[in-house]
């Protein structure tokens, strides 16, 4: 068993070898390692300074406390964990079950569950190493924040945060075998229904039972002793999540409780053996007929359903009819439309992606932003508005970052066709990024609803998630045009790949960015009771400094893709 | 109808075009030859617009294809050796598609697709997503997506690999029904047979070189030298005695 799995392991870090080499033969190649390298880097260091600087302003600043900054940590983690989760489950179905190597490994004679054991570790790393780098970011900060000894690193590393990454990995992959099986009875969009609810319903159920208000107001009923020990406001059921457990390691041994942090870890480790036994035992008895399953979803998909018929015999959609639009204008779009929703990968993840908003405007939204602190208001405001831009640079980074490479060997008719490049890169850019542009006026208005009597805020929350989500927009295009490849079609895979990797931490950049541009009007605003002029320029200011950001990165990004598009196909 | 001049091809420091010329008249159906790897696809690429010549000019027409690429594609229909669709759109509708794209006007592209899936026998699987097609009907869709915007020249690479007998008789009698009305065909391939059939002229290129070019007519005098059979003819010009083969039919 062992023999075989290492020489598949074998063979897979020859590949990554090859192409890693190979990248870095030509100065070109070499020059974007070493950018790719330097952005990491600076990436992680990123993480690390500004988890010393959060820890700093909750603990000094807001006076927390110790128990209520580890909650909060739990909480963050609970979103942690299920956000690894389900994106485990969608770059599983795409690795495990979908990808062309499968169906040729499955075609030689390994047994499946040492292929079903190989894939799942692959991809687990695969759909983890930005997590892993802002853990590494986050543990370091905070270690060092606290005058941690040394041996707290590794411990902290290896025995809590990969266990804890590892069990909501692998129960994500076994929740697909599950789904996958029960595929084979119900309809798969009841399943997909029912998976979202049960979700929404841990989210939402989470949020009630912890109910943070609560705690804080429980809390700052003892100030100034807020570093007592609140275990008897912890509600019940926590005890059985793994992301109550991470925090309380931690907490415990900060407090030199040594014993009790140690039990923590102990069943953190034991709960990952246990689940990954589980997965092997899972993986080794339904991975192949949920293999086939698999297969099977793939034609149904194909079939011409309702929705199907819904599209062509309206008119709008169909190819046959004559649209107001130019030719070439109309039947890109048209291809685009039909590419996009006849792609399960494309729309369950979309479907994911609003469950993901209704949840932000239903509940994130409804945050009480009259706190009695003008730095706490001011905080409050600001990670709402961060929130919004983080969900618009995970829209276009998921839709917009592939919109080129998903072409794959296709391309080769509309780059043969008498169509002029500038052309494909509008009719690619331009129809997602109004989408975008939509949704994120449409965030941004419910995120000011209960606020809605702050006219300035809303008036310029309004013009910046323009020049936010155009800059986002151009940074995940620009760089899904620089790292194109036309040899993966599945979006699911690009998104997830070291460029998009890339992308993604430029587009965390952006987002410091807009923290430090908007910080000085935000807190003004709140620390005065009035308007003032000099307030006002301040905030024209930070509008001018983003609208100028997202100028240039449109620019940049076409300039790049046009440069990309010219080239060799 | 198509000229290249002096065109040549670099990958780093691989030469695989090297300074080829090529002049073919209109009407012409052109066959180009080559063992594997000899640089047929990467020149057809550079024809197409897909690749960017590393010096040297194709014009077709009078017009070249560098400084105008627009201009010159709206003349070229391509097929090429590997018919990649579009996995999520039906035959017809990568028809649809394809003709929009040469800006076909509507009630012009209803007629040409009727005709052309008269011809080319897709109607069975028009309305299938393509993704379910076999290489012959992808094929079978890339030329009929090629041909309906009537274009004055035909590049197509590798017409018949991979194709059963029925798909393989149907493109070649629509290549020469097209051939027979003006329009120009620049055809690669690495079948003899096809290229004896259907071709006016040959050209064979060989590590990015052209070596050897003639008509059908002088074709068939050199085979009658050479057992009657094209491919000992083709084994010798391409085991480097091109120049021999030319020197001794000169005189």
């Amino acid at each position: 068993m062992i023999s075989d799995l290492l020489q598949l392991l074998k063979f897979k870090f020859k590949l990554s070898y090859n192409s890693a080499t190979k990248s870095i033969k030509t100065i070109g190649g070499a020059f974007q390692t070493i950018i790719s390298t330097f952005i990491f880097l600076a990436f992680g260091v990123g993480v690390f300074l500004f988890t010393k600087t959060a820890l700093h302003l909750v603990l000094e600043q807001l006076n927390i406390g110790l128990f209520l900054l580890h909650r909060f940590i739990s909480m963050i983690l609970f979103v942690f964990f299920l956000s690894i989760n389900a994106g485990n489950m969608i770059v599983a179905f795409s690795m495990i079950f979908k990808s062309r190597e499968v169906s040729e490994l499955m075609t030689k004679p390994i047994e499946h569950s040492k292929l079903f054991i190989f894939k799942m570790f692959e991809s687990i790393f695969y759909s983890s190493p930005v997590f892993l780098l802002v853990g590494l970011g986050v543990l370091a900060g905070y270690g060092t924040y606290f005058n941690m000894p040394l041996f707290f690193y590794p411990l902290v590393f290896l025995f809590l945060f990969l266990p804890f990454v590892f069990i909501s990995a692998i129960l994500g992959i076994i929740e697909l075998i599950l789904l996958l099986q029960l595929a084979r009875k119900f309809e798969i969009k009841k399943i997909a229904t029912g998976v979202i609810i049960v979700y929404l319903i841990s989210l939402i159920g989470f949020f009630q039972i912890t109910n943070p208000k609560n705690l804080v107001n429980s809390v700052m009923n003892y100030y100034p002793n807020i570093n007592f020990d609140f275990h008897f406001l912890d509600p019940k059921l926590l005890i059985f999540l793994p992301n109550h457990w991470f925090s309380e390691a931690i907490l415990l041994f900060i407090r030199n409780d040594f014993n009790l942090s140690f039990q923590y870890i102990l069943m953190i480790n034991l709960v990952f053996l246990t689940i990954f036994i589980a997965a092997i035992a899972v993986g080794t008895k339904f991975y192949y007929s949920s293999f086939s399953c698999a297969l099977q979803l793939k034609n149904i998909f194909s079939r011409h359903d309702k929705r199907e018929k819904m599209f062509r015999n309206n008119s709008i959609f169909n190819f046959t009819y004559d649209s107001p639009f130019e030719k070439q204008t109309e039947v890109i779009l048209k291809k685009e439309f039909y590419q996009f929703f006849r792609d399960p990968a494309q729309w369950i993840h979309l479907s994911v992606i609003i469950f993901l908003i209704i949840l932000f405007i239903t509940s994130i939204a409804k945050v009480d932003l009259m706190a009695t602190l003008p730095l706490m208001q001011s905080a409050t405001y600001l990670i709402i508005f961060i929130f919004n831009a983080f969900l618009i640079s995970s829209i276009t980074l998921r839709f917009l970052y592939p919109i080129i490479s998903i072409e794959a060997e296709a391309f080769w008719k509309i780059k043969s066709s008498p169509l002029k490049i500038e052309k494909i890169i509008k009719l690619k850019f331009f129809p997602s990024f109004l989408a975008t542009l939509i949704l994120s006026e449409v965030l941004n208005f419910f995120s000011h609803l209960p606020i809605r009597e702050h006219t300035i805020l809303f008036i310029t929350s309004s013009i910046n998630i323009i020049f936010a989500s155009t800059t986002l927009s151009a940074i995940n295009f620009g760089m899904g045009s620089y790292f194109i490849t036309f040899n993966e079609k599945n979006p699911v895979k690009i998104a997830s790949s070291q460029g998009a990797t890339i992308a993604f931490l430029i587009n965390l950049i952006y987002l410091i960015l807009l923290v430090i541009v908007l910080f000085i009007p935000i807190n003004e605003y709140f620390s005065q009771s009035i308007v003032s002029d000099n307030l006002k320029i301040k905030f024209i200011f930070s509008s001018l400094i983003l609208l100028i950001t997202s100028v240039i990165s449109l620019i940049i990004s076409f300039v790049v893709s046009k440069k990309k598009l010219s080239s060799d196909f | 109808m198509l000229k290249l001049a002096k065109v040549t091809k670099k990958f780093g420091d691989f030469v695989a075009v090297d300074n080829i010329n090529l002049d073919i008249k209109k009407g012409e159906f052109f066959g180009f030859l080559g063992p594997n790897g000899a640089g047929k696809t990467t020149t057809i690429k550079m024809i197409t617009g897909l690749y960017t010549p590393t010096s040297g000019k194709i014009y077709v027409g009078d017009i070249d294809t560098q400084k105008f690429p627009v201009e010159a594609k709206m003349r070229i229909g391509y097929v090429p050796d590997e018919p990649f669709l579009y996995d999520k759109l039906t035959g017809l509708e990568y028809l649809y598609f394809s003709g929009g794209l040469y800006k076909l006007d509507k009630k012009l592209l209803h007629e040409r697709i009727k005709t052309i899936i008269d011809q080319l026998e897709i109607d069975n699987w028009i309305n299938k997503f393509t993704e379910e097609y076999s290489r012959g009907m992808r094929q079978r869709i890339a030329i009929a997506s090629a041909l309906l915007h009537n274009p004055e020249l035909i590049v197509i690479d590798e017409p018949i690999v991979g194709l059963d007998p029925q798909s393989a008789i149907i493109v070649k009698n629509i290549l020469k029904q097209k051939s027979k009305e003006g329009s120009t065909i620049f055809m690669s391939t690495h079948l003899l047979s096809i290229a004896e059939e259907l071709c006016d002229r040959i050209a064979i290129i060989k590590d990015g070189r052209i070596i050897f070019e003639t008509n059908s007519a002088f074709l068939e005098q050199l085979k009658s030298q050479h057992d009657g059979k094209f491919e000992h003819l083709f084994l010798q010009i391409t085991q480097n005695k091109a120049e021999d083969i030319s020197k001794s039919n000169e005189s």
